[in-house]
């Protein structure tokens, strides 16, 4: 009964109010009770595992769609340096209007630092890490 | 003796009640818990969405920022041909209807806002809000 009391919250000495018969009767539903604690118990443990999960998930998704960017960018500084130098020799030889043609292009063509085919990337690779660790944290049946 | 016989009959009656009210706080412990463990798993599905949200605000500067790099490269090596052909018009001419081009794209397009908005942090959470599919599974 001193658990019951206990799980309850209730001072010491309430049995001194109670029938046998009584503490029968709350034997059962002091059982679900503990049952149900129990339940909960597991399900936080789950909710706790399955969002650290997510945050991870979600983590690797913009590392890789962050490191996507920076690689772009890399490269476009690359294309617009090269870009550059072919310009200068095009204006040494009197070729104006072939080098306006290529600085406008580099104006218009920018790159997309965002694609559908890089979001579909990092979703793949965060949900292929997961899936992995995903099978250990299911509860027990 | 008959006293004794209905002192205890008196004092089970009055109490009588107390199994009741014990059986009701266990039932409503019982809810307590139940609400705790919903509760918790709605605080940390706001949380992901948060950190997920801010994380793509992070993209979204970062890729201004780069926007704004790559503006500036082109910027200054336009400034650095027109510089050198000041005294050469049909050059200088071209080179500033390259300039004109550039001052009227702007930095950030719509479309360029448009790109941005594939990434939506609220769509990266695809394992669905746990309360939809864990625990009322659970």
């Amino acid at each position: 009964m001193k658990e019951i009391y206990k799980a309850l919250g209730i001072f010491n000495g309430l049995d001194r109010f109670l029938r046998p018969a009584d503490v029968i009767e709350l034997i059962p539903k002091f059982i679900d009770y503990q049952i149900t604690l129990e339940i909960e118990e597991v399900k936080r443990e789950y909710i706790n595992r399955h969002y650290s999960l997510e945050e991870k998930k979600t983590e690797l998704f913009f590392e890789v769609i962050n490191r996507s960017i920076e690689e772009k960018s890399q490269d476009r500084k690359k294309v617009v340096d090269k870009a550059f130098t072919v310009v200068d020799h095009l204006l040494m030889e009197g070729k104006v209007e072939d080098a306006k043609d290529i600085l406008i292009a580099l104006i218009e063509n920018q790159p997309e630092y965002i694609t559908k085919e890089i979001i579909d990337v990092a979703r793949d690779t965060s949900e292929a890490v997961s899936s992995e660790d995903y099978i250990e944290i299911k509860p027990e049946e | 003796m008959k006293g004794l016989v209905k002192g205890p009959e008196k004092f089970f009656k009055q109490y009588e009640v107390i199994p009741f009210i014990l059986s009701k706080i266990l039932e409503l412990r019982e809810l307590e818990e139940i609400e705790k463990t919903k509760r918790i798993a709605i605080q940390k599905d706001i949380e992901l969405i948060r950190k997920a949200y801010e994380k793509e605000r992070e993209v979204f500067r970062r890729i201004v920022d780069k926007k704004i790099e790559d503006r500036k490269q082109i910027l200054k090596n336009l400034l650095r041909f027109i510089n050198l052909n000041l005294q050469n018009p049909e050059v200088l001419s071209v080179l500033l209807d390259v300039y004109v081009e550039l001052m009227k794209k702007p930095v950030v397009s719509e479309e360029d806002i448009s790109n941005l908005t594939k990434i939506s942090a609220k769509k990266l959470i695809n394992s669905k809000s746990l309360l939809e599919k864990n625990i009322i599974e659970l």
